[in-house]
């Protein structure tokens, strides 16, 4: 059996249970900051509970996108996918009642989670200093702009401010001559603080079973980017700066991105000497320029590579680059993303068939696990959901009890808001897992 | 300083005298010219691991226009952060005390030399093999790209990343799709490479067992962050590139030229696209922007068109003008969109220690530091010239 196959045959016999099963996380986050942290451990097996104040919750489930086309069945596609696998529970913390119930999740938890504005949750008697004295194996994160202290910590940030604030748009685009900066699309000063937070915190989990003791992790956004902005070095080492330079690697001996005869764009980068002697055997005008890396010269490279590409189809540069053993890949849109086969092989464009909001089409794991396997076993839920569900069997109230919560409006629920209510024609007398009989998957 | 930010600080203080998380996990890297594989490496250094590395001559010239520390490139020196060289046929004799092994040579390479999972699983079935590579180490494509090597152009790129940033309005070839001026690509594989091999460390506390993990670099971006998917799934079409107003939320979130300098402005809901308006005395602009807004189904030029209203209002202000206002509102967040050099100069990342100073043969050197700030188990950056 080839070594592919063995290892396909691993992946796709995983049974065992998810790497995080047990540990338990309370989040109180919103937009895509925090809550993608809790997204990321409970797609590896962390049971998450999420807390919203009634009705509306977390907001970044209203923002329209694309004209308010963005929804899917009163909720909007992106956030399904944000808060896939975790509880929902609406708690009004500014009543006293709603934050003794916040601190009883905490108390149970090994995980809390917030992005709020720095000190707001210690208003409410809710920040770590606080809850670590009812729960000191609590691990605890605050994720924010420029983290909970320091000169800038009180400053508000969005991914836009940390991207602004790290220099990484500086990085971005091109200059002499282009004047306009870039913000990086889709909100990557969320996505990767948020992706780097998890390591923290199964860290802090791991240093726990030693020490006994939960922790403080304070993560900025902007030094989250800054992690890997090699710039630093480049402009103290050398006393000038690194200019932006568009598609350009200045890491590579040559690279860019290139038009192809067929009309499609594809990247290419010549990252060794020996990837550019390859491409130097193929292309006019490189040979001999290959130790010349200097930001002229780049270009000049690339417009040798460029005058190449053109006459070729996309094709049969992913041909050559197969051959050569030079890095060649297609410019995808976001279409073709979401039609590549090889996604749909490995699981990472799933179909699934959600208990509520039916057939969706779902990213699926970060990453693939031969023991332990990842999931997207569920996607979001509207604001108290899983109230029943979570205070009832999880917390251990009598039902009674969550009744009049419910009546007090300590714990509430969604009011039908767009992007915030169930799919149509949804009744909750047919919904088991709404009235708290059963769980959303397994028995 | 509040009593809580001085709290804080005395909480996060004296990092050098505390613990490590990974105390005691020992891991070795085997990356070739893989940045996403070295980064994982890292990553797991700045938590305390012990992380060997396969020194690579050709990954030590990786490096922005050939500059060099101490003979080597700037990426490879910034990420042999607490690293020891090890010698690749030297590899086997760590095997026996190693937790993690990671692997960004492509699929089959190690096997092929006896030291792929397959075969390490069985003498050492506690051992976490994390594999970071282009198409991943199974499928087809994984085969078909196998001797191919990866890189983080190409991995933005089949991401569908760079179809998104650009200004396709630029004479070619400005116009194409560029890249974001980090690797992005890579440094989501090895984020994401060094959460699974600590999730897969976290199970086989219980379990005993370790376990295959394969990281695809060209689909990290994708699967972590989903536009890419739930885009066309509602809509059926791909998007188009906005270098200006988001090309998701469709509203100023973006950066723009004032008089002096470009400013980021955060209005993402609403209230904060209005209370932005009001800030550039545009207050009338709010009601046409939400119709433009509805009308963008049919029409996006609407939008467009307003949007050069909205930069001509804003090039009228200077920047740090822009910023007071908002600050004094409220609302949204706007931030003077900052230079490397003015970013290296502030005294908040080096006392967070985001960004640290090595000093190298009588050189003063600015390297980024560890986002990992922990009160228990500070990240630490063990960087040497």
């Amino acid at each position: 059996m080839s070594y592919f196959r063995i290892i396909e045959d691993l992946i796709k016999n995983a049974r065992g249970p998810p790497p995080l099963e047990g540990v338990k996380v309370v989040e109180f986050s919103h937009y895509i900051l925090g809550p993608n942290i809790p997204r990321l451990l409970a797609q590896l097996g962390a049971e998450v509970i999420k807390i919203e104040p009634p009705p509306r919750g977390d907001r970044w489930k209203y923002a329209s996108m694309w004209g308010g086309k963005g929804f899917y069945k009163g909720m909007r596609i992106d956030y399904l996918y944000l808060n896939s696998n975790k509880y929902f529970v609406g708690i009004d913390f500014r009543k006293e009642e709603g934050r003794k119930l916040v601190v009883e999740l905490a108390k149970r938890a090994d995980v809390f989670v917030e992005n709020m504005e720095p000190g707001t949750l210690d208003r409410y008697g809710l920040g770590y200093l606080q809850l670590r004295e009812v729960n000191p194996r609590l691990i605890y994160v605050s994720a924010s702009g420029y983290g909970n202290w320091g000169p800038l910590s009180r400053l508000p940030s969005y991914d836009i401010i940390g991207q602004a604030e790290s220099g990484v748009i500086d990085t971005t685009g091109w200059e002499d001559g282009v004047n306009e900066a870039y913000r990086l699309p889709d909100y990557p000063g969320d996505w990767l603080p948020s992706t780097m937070a998890v390591s923290a915190i199964i860290s802090a989990l791991i240093y726990r079973e030693r020490a006994g003791r939960g922790q403080y992790i304070d993560l900025s956004q902007a030094a989250s980017m800054q992690r890997f902005m090699y710039h630093f070095t480049y402009m103290s080492l050398t006393g000038s700066r690194l200019k932006r330079s568009g598609f350009i690697d200045p890491s590579a001996y040559v690279s860019g991105v290139f038009k192809t005869a067929d009309g499609r764009f594809a990247a290419i980068a010549a990252m060794t000497e020996r990837q550019y002697d390859a491409l130097a055997e193929a292309v006019p005008g490189l040979r001999g320029m290959r130790d010349a890396r200097d930001p002229d010269s780049l270009w000049r490279k690339y417009e040798a590579v460029r005058a190449w590409a053109s006459g070729r189809t996309l094709g049969e540069l992913l041909e050559f680059g197969k051959r050569a053993g030079v890095p060649v890949q297609p410019v995808l849109n976001d279409k073709e993303v979401l039609d590549d086969p090889w996604r749909a092989e490995r699981g990472s464009v799933l179909r699934i068939r959600d208990r509520l909001y039916g057939e969706i089409v779902v990213p699926g794991p970060i990453v693939k696990m031969s023991e332990t396997p990842l999931a997207v076993r569920w996607v979001a839920r509207p604001v108290g959901y899983h109230n029943k569900l979570v205070l009832a069997r999880k917390l251990g109230l009598p039902p009674a009890e969550v009744e009049r919560l419910e009546r007090e409006g300590v714990v509430g629920y969604w009011d039908g808001q767009l992007g915030n209510m169930p799919p149509p024609g949804w009744n909750a007398e047919d919904d088991p897992v709404f009235r708290g009989e059963r769980d959303e998957v397994g028995p | 300083m509040s009593d809580r930010e001085e709290a804080l600080r005395r909480l996060f203080g004296d990092r050098e005298a505390k613990p490590e998380a990974l105390e005691g996990v020992k891991a070795v890297e085997i990356c070739g010219t893989n940045f996403g594989c070295r980064i994982a490496g890292s990553l797991l250094s700045e938590l305390g691991a012990e992380v060997y590395t396969v020194p690579d001559e050709d990954a030590k010239r990786i490096t922005p226009h050939g500059a060099t520390i101490d003979g080597v490139g700037i990426p490879y020196f910034v990420e042999g952060r607490g690293k020891r060289e090890v010698a690749l046929e030297e590899v086997p004799k760590l095997l026996s005390e190693l937790d993690i092994l990671i692997d960004g040579l492509g699929p089959g390479r190690l096997y092929s030399r006896g030291m792929g999972y397959p075969q390490l699983s069985e003498r050492y079935p506690r051992l976490i093999y994390v594999a970071i590579s282009q198409f991943g180490h199974y499928g087809r494509k994984a085969e078909e790209y196998a001797e191919m090597p990866d890189s983080d152009l190409t991995g933005q790129a089949y991401n569908g990343y760079m179809a998104m940033l650009g200004n396709p309005s630029l004479p070619e070839p400005y116009s194409y799709p560029i890249r974001a001026g980090i690797w992005l690509a890579w440094a989501f594989a090895g984020a994401a490479g060094a959460l699974s091999a600590l999730a897969a460390y976290w199970a086989r506390m219980r379990s005993g067992r370790g376990q295959f993990i394969d990281v695809a670099i060209n689909e990290v971006l994708s699967v972590d962050h989903p536009y890419q998917l739930g885009a066309p799934f509602v809509l059926g079409a791909p998007r188009q590139r906005s270098p200006t107003i988001d090309a998701n939320i469709l509203v100023t979130y973006t950066t723009a030229k004032a008089k002096d300098d470009f400013v980021a402005l955060a209005t993402v809901i609403w209230p904060e696209v209005e209370a932005f308006f009001e800030i550039i005395g545009r207050p009338d602009l709010a009601e046409r922007w939400r119709k433009a807004i509805e009308a963008w189904g049919r029409d996006p030029g609407q939008l467009k068109e307003l949007e050069r209203e909205v930069f001509a209002e804003v090039a009228k202000y200077k920047a740090e003008d822009l910023v007071k206002a908002s600050r004094e509102k409220g609302r949204p967040p706007i931030a003077v969109v900052k230079s490397v050099e003015w970013v290296a100069s502030q005294p908040h990342w080096r006392m967070r220690g985001a960004i640290l100073e090595l000093t190298c043969r009588g050189k003063k050197i600015l390297v980024p530091g560890t986002p990992y700030m922990m009160s228990e188990t500070p990240g630490r950056v063990k960087l040497k010239c």
